[in-house]
């Protein structure tokens, strides 16, 4: 696309009827927005496997005992299930959102560099196949949990070989994602569009974007060396050949850490046009938004121990990392407080857009409160590694990420698909969606206080109860996923034309310049930001 | 700004974000390879 040359006319007409069709439309596209479907269609599929895999793990957890699969396939089975989620589910949501969104809110007419954002999908379907593949591998997936600590990696299976594999390729994906956001941003915005003019959306998958840049390559190099250490003589983390099994935690969580928020960011920003389109009220605080989005992500580069404070550390570390976790609060407070201000005297009505932003904003906030619990030392050693943790990062995963992308799809679906979802059933899927995932998950916090561990197939007769209903939970809400599908899949097939802004709030550009459904190519005449 | 403006400053953002890339990268290996001696 060329803004600079572009000439003058309508942008109703802007499809010349150039849209390629069959399959090589979508293998060698470098149409932001066809990409972005790919993107999201792709991360609806891992979020299906992964989903597979979590009920696997609910049904063994059912009864106490062991009855429906071998221990070492439900070890596995929570590493991929995490993995896959992280990397092949939420993350790819997001980029997708970018990927559609980014160039229209900012008025570009594509991605800094669309062949290099063709290249990032498509590395992305070899490296699910290779963690799905893994399972496969003589001795099965690799038991390892998301995480992959050291000494565990460095001992097993072929499998890991694979996982490793995938690692690196979702990684190179994620970063040249981000390096095509960034530049993006930076360089093609439409004149007048200032940064601080931009949606917060965009300003939020900035600061993500530059979190993934600083973060991947440190995961890069993690599993890097357990690679080396593996299969060539070295000995980063072998403490029998001088190295230092603890080292690959301190690595990991340098990355881990910032990770929750590069899931949490876009969540943030997506909830931020949300929440102001249907409090018809501009959002509250737009820079102190920019500027809380910003603390965080910088704040998460340096509370990453808090994830070991059972692995040994100095006092004074533990008491560190204790405090500048809880920092944390502040700039997160600050960004709930301007959500709740922005629907102050707003003129609200509850769409499902909407109610999946405010199940964001409870239970991520919820999610958030459990996060402070844990960053306290003492709390924290009694709680480590039972399902108190494990409650707490799914309020923080499902109910804020997932429910986040929910609202962002329902909220953009006018504009990319030109027809309106059904709203009596969109607002199904939400109600379903919530009841069944506290069902699933708000019970897991009594377990984790009444210690149970996580990563076990096998527990305690006291633990039987809670542990039935978390299942019963996790099947209704897998189920209730796929009422979105056919939500979806009709909104495609069938759905009723949308009107051009069927949200009277909505102020972004992709709203109020372009035209629903989005033209194949938008702003070939960058628009004039007053 | 013309098209190969645009173009030129795109590829010098990439780069420095490329060399941040690979500083991150290979300074985590290199530094723990030397620490290990």
């Amino acid at each position: 696309m060329d803004a600079a040359h572009a000439h003058t006319h309508d942008h109703g007409h802007d499809d010349h009827g150039h849209k390629p069709s069959g399959i090589m439309r979508w293998v060698m596209s470098t149409n932001h927005k066809d990409i972005g479907t790919m993107y999201l269609w792709f991360s609806f599929t891992m979020f299906l496997v992964g989903g597979v895999m979590a009920l696997i793990i609910r049904s063994e957890l059912f009864q106490p005992g062991l009855q429906i699969v071998r221990p070492d396939f439900f070890n596995s089975m929570t590493t991929y299930h995490g993995l896959i989620m992280v990397f092949g589910a939420i993350m790819p949501a997001f980029v997708g959102f970018a990927n559609w969104l980014i160039p229209m809110q900012v008025g570009a007419p594509d991605m800094a560099f669309p062949r290099m954002n063709n290249l990032s999908f498509w590395l992305l379907p070899p490296a699910a196949l290779l963690l799905i593949t893994a399972q496969f591998m003589p001795g099965g997936g690799a038991g390892v949990g998301w995480t992959m600590y050291a000494p565990l990696t460095t001992q097993a299976g072929p499998a890991m070989d694979l996982t490793i594999f995938a690692v690196h390729i979702l990684g190179i994906s994620s970063i040249m994602g981000s390096i095509n956001i960034i530049t993006t941003i930076l360089n093609m915005r439409a004149p007048g569009m200032t940064l601080m003019k931009m949606p917060l959306f965009c300003w939020t998958w900035l600061i993500t974007a530059y979190l993934l840049v600083a973060t991947m390559p440190v995961l890069a190099g993690a599993v890097t060396m357990t690679l080396t250490d593996r299969h060539f003589g070295t000995h980063f983390f072998n403490a029998a050949g001088g190295g230092d099994p603890v080292l690959y935690q301190h690595i990991f969580w340098f990355f881990g850490h910032p990770e929750v928020y590069i899931i949490a960011i876009p969540a943030f920003g997506v909830v931020s046009q949300v929440i102001p389109a249907f409090s018809r009220k501009p959002l509250f605080g737009y820079a102190s938004m920019v500027y809380a989005t910003a603390s965080i992500a910088i704040l998460s580069f340096m509370v990453w121990a808090h994830h070991m404070y059972t692995a040994g550390m100095p006092v004074e570390a533990q008491l560190y990392f204790m405090y500048a976790t809880s920092l944390i609060a502040v700039p997160t407070g600050v960004k709930v407080f301007n959500w709740v201000a922005t629907m102050w005297k707003g003129s609200l009505t509850f769409e499902t857009p909407m109610l999946f932003a405010l199940g964001f904003l409870f239970l991520f906030t919820l999610g958030g409160f459990t996060g402070l619990v844990l960053s306290i030392t003492p709390v924290d050693v009694q709680l480590h590694d039972t399902y108190y943790v494990v409650a707490h990062f799914h309020y923080v995963m499902v109910a804020g990420a997932l429910f986040s992308a929910f609202a962002g799809i329902y909220f953009w679906l006018p504009k990319w698909t030109g027809n309106m979802y059904n709203e009596t059933l969109g607002k199904w899927h939400f109600w379903l969606s919530l009841v069944f995932f506290n069902v699933t998950f708000f019970v897991q916090h009594f377990l984790g206080l009444a210690g149970m561990p996580r990563r076990i197939p096998d527990y305690s007769l006291q633990f039987a109860e809670f542990n039935a209903i978390s299942t019963i939970g996790a099947f209704g809400f897998g189920l209730s996923q796929l009422l979105f599908l056919y939500i979806v899949i009709k909104c495609i097939t069938s759905g009723e034309k949308a009107p051009e802004k069927p949200w009277d709030g909505a102020d972004s550009l992709e709203w109020t310049h372009l035209p629903t459904p989005a033209p194949w190519h938008s702003f070939e005449t960058p628009p004039v930001i007053k | 700004m013309n098209q190969l403006e645009v173009k030129r400053n795109n590829r010098r953002t990439a780069t420095v974000l490329w060399l941040i890339v690979a500083a991150f990268f290979f300074g985590v290996i290199i530094k723990y390879y030397l620490l290990s001696r």
